[in-house]
């Protein structure tokens, strides 16, 4: 029983007086460090050799030796370490002949002039009046604290370590300070309060202003794009017509055409008489008929069998063919009435229908000739309208006649 | 009769072992080797290895009294080295203190 109770006693000491040991064996190594070998060799030895016997009686297993061997070894060294504190960076000057060497034997880790023996913060830099550590800066803004008048609050080292006084604030850094910024989370030009430009049709107009921001269009038509409502390519608000389309030359409206004969005064010679474009608005030169605003006037009269519609003699063919082509070239003339009339004699309703088959006739010759039929219309006058006194023979002769009347040019 | 004790004192050593001849000479060459580094001063000029010396002669000699004859030779083989080396400390230590003919020194 007691044996075993020896043992573990025993087993448990010699674990701690091997813990004590290393810690021996690294305070003896940081004494060396601090040249214990100079400033105190015989504690430096005896602590070192005790520790080793102390090693040979645990192996040995006497572990009350060894105890008595590291108690010595413990009271050495930190005598060694007393000693060394202040043993000091030794610099040695040798000087051979001719130049001096300086050898440092002391560590400076953290370079900061302290040696590290001496310093309490060996791997920061640090001034040596405060141990060789760095002064504390609790708001980290490169001020120490011991130089710092606002502690807490990071500030420049020229305001003493305090924050610099703000000035207006400008949150969008638009250069606005926010209370005269119309949208002061948002930066924009100064043009704008501040505000940024939105385009969204890229005419130039911020879309605000624009009354059409989906649309290019120009400020002069609030950013709307220009409409040109007779398609004659000259916009609405620069058309002097802008429902009739014209030239630009003409400000957008059409030349001016007295004469209606589609030909514009400017470029029409005649411009109080219709004529086609190949006589340069003319009325063209016919032997046997002259157009005019009103009428086709025949120079001689179309000539009939007596009682009957028939269209006799040469002389009516060649005043139909003039008629059709007066109608062909003058294409202003959108409809004539072909008339026909007679003289007195003869009962008025025979007369009546005589003279409508004689227009008629007269009609389809000139559908015959190529004239559109929508353009002429035939009416039988009888002798309804006499235009000269049906009691003289020359005077019936001058009512019995075919009148070709525009109705619509 | 001397020829019977001798016989009997070497039986005698046979039966002990060498461990205790073997220590007391490495004690003897140890407490000669401390006492030419006494001679060269080495008390006062290599302290460290001086005192490292005499505390292993002490413990190599206490391991005998134990009849830890192994460990006591270990000892005192450390005991005779740390003495040279003492010595030779403090003779290269007087050597250096000496007047330098060439006129080198050395500044602390």
């Amino acid at each position: 029983m007691l044996a075993v109770a020896a043992a573990s006693t025993s087993c448990v000491s010699g674990a701690s007086l091997k813990a004590r040991s290393e810690v021996i064996r690294a305070d003896l190594d940081r004494a060396r460090r601090s040249g214990a070998i100079r400033c105190a060799p015989k504690e430096l030895a005896t602590g070192e050799a005790n520790l080793e016997f102390a090693a040979g009686e645990l192996e040995q297993g006497n572990s009350v030796r060894a105890g008595q061997h590291v108690r010595d070894a413990e009271i050495a060294t930190q005598r060694a370490l007393q000693l060394s504190k202040d043993c000091g960076p030794k610099q040695v000057l040798v000087r051979e002949q001719p130049k001096v060497v300086v050898r440092i034997e002391e560590n400076d880790l953290d370079g900061d002039g302290v040696f590290d023996k001496d310093d309490a913060c060996p791997s920061e830099a640090g001034p040596k009046e405060n141990k060789g550590c760095p002064w504390p800066d609790r708001d980290g803004d490169g001020t120490p604290d011991k130089d710092d008048k606002c502690v807490d609050q990071p500030g420049p080292k020229e305001n003493f370590g305090c924050p610099l006084p703000q000035g207006p604030k400008d949150s969008d850094g638009d250069g606005l300070i926010d209370q005269a910024d119309k949208c002061p989370n948002e930066a924009g030009p100064i043009e704008n309060l501040g505000c940024p430009v939105t385009d969204r049709d890229k005419d130039g107009i911020n879309d605000k202003d624009d009354a059409c921001p989906d649309q290019p269009g120009p400020i002069e038509n609030k950013g709307c794009p220009d409409k040109d409502s007779d398609g004659d390519t000259v916009i609405d608000r620069l058309d002097g017509c802008p429902d009739k389309p014209g030239p630009a030359e003409n400000k957008g409206c059409p030349w001016p055409d007295r004469d209606g004969d589609g030909i514009a005064d400017k470029d029409d010679k005649c411009p109080d008489e219709p004529g086609p474009k190949e006589e340069q608005g003319c009325p063209k030169k016919y032997k046997l008929v002259v157009v005019t605003k009103e009428a086709i006037k025949i120079k001689q009269q179309i000539k009939f069998a007596s009682g009957n519609a028939q269209i006799i003699g040469a002389i009516s063919e060649q005043l139909l063919d003039e008629v059709g082509q007066a109608l062909k070239d003058n294409v202003q003339i959108k409809k004539i009435r072909i008339e026909g009339h007679t003289d007195s004699d003869g009962p008025d309703d025979f007369n009546m229908k005589l003279s409508q088959r004689r227009a008629d006739a007269v009609m389809s010759a000139l559908i015959k000739r190529g004239v559109d039929p929508g353009r002429m219309e035939a009416v039988g006058f009888g002798e309804t309208r006499p235009i000269a006194s049906n009691a003289t023979k020359a005077g019936k002769a001058e009512n019995r006649r075919t009148e070709f009347n525009i109705v619509d040019q | 009769m001397i020829v019977r004790l001798l016989v009997v004192l070497a039986g005698a050593s046979a039966l002990a072992g060498c461990g205790p001849i073997q220590s007391t000479s490495y004690l003897i060459d140890a407490q000669v080797a401390l006492e030419a580094a006494r001679t060269a001063q080495a008390n006062k000029l290599a302290p460290y290895e001086w005192t490292a010396a005499n505390l292993y002669l002490h413990k190599a000699r206490e391991e005998v009294g134990y009849s830890e004859f192994e460990q006591a030779v270990t000892y005192a083989a450390k005991a005779s080295k740390f003495a040279n080396s003492a010595r030779d400390v403090a003779m290269k230590a007087v050597r250096k203190d000496e007047p330098n003919p060439s006129g080198a020194n050395t500044v602390p």
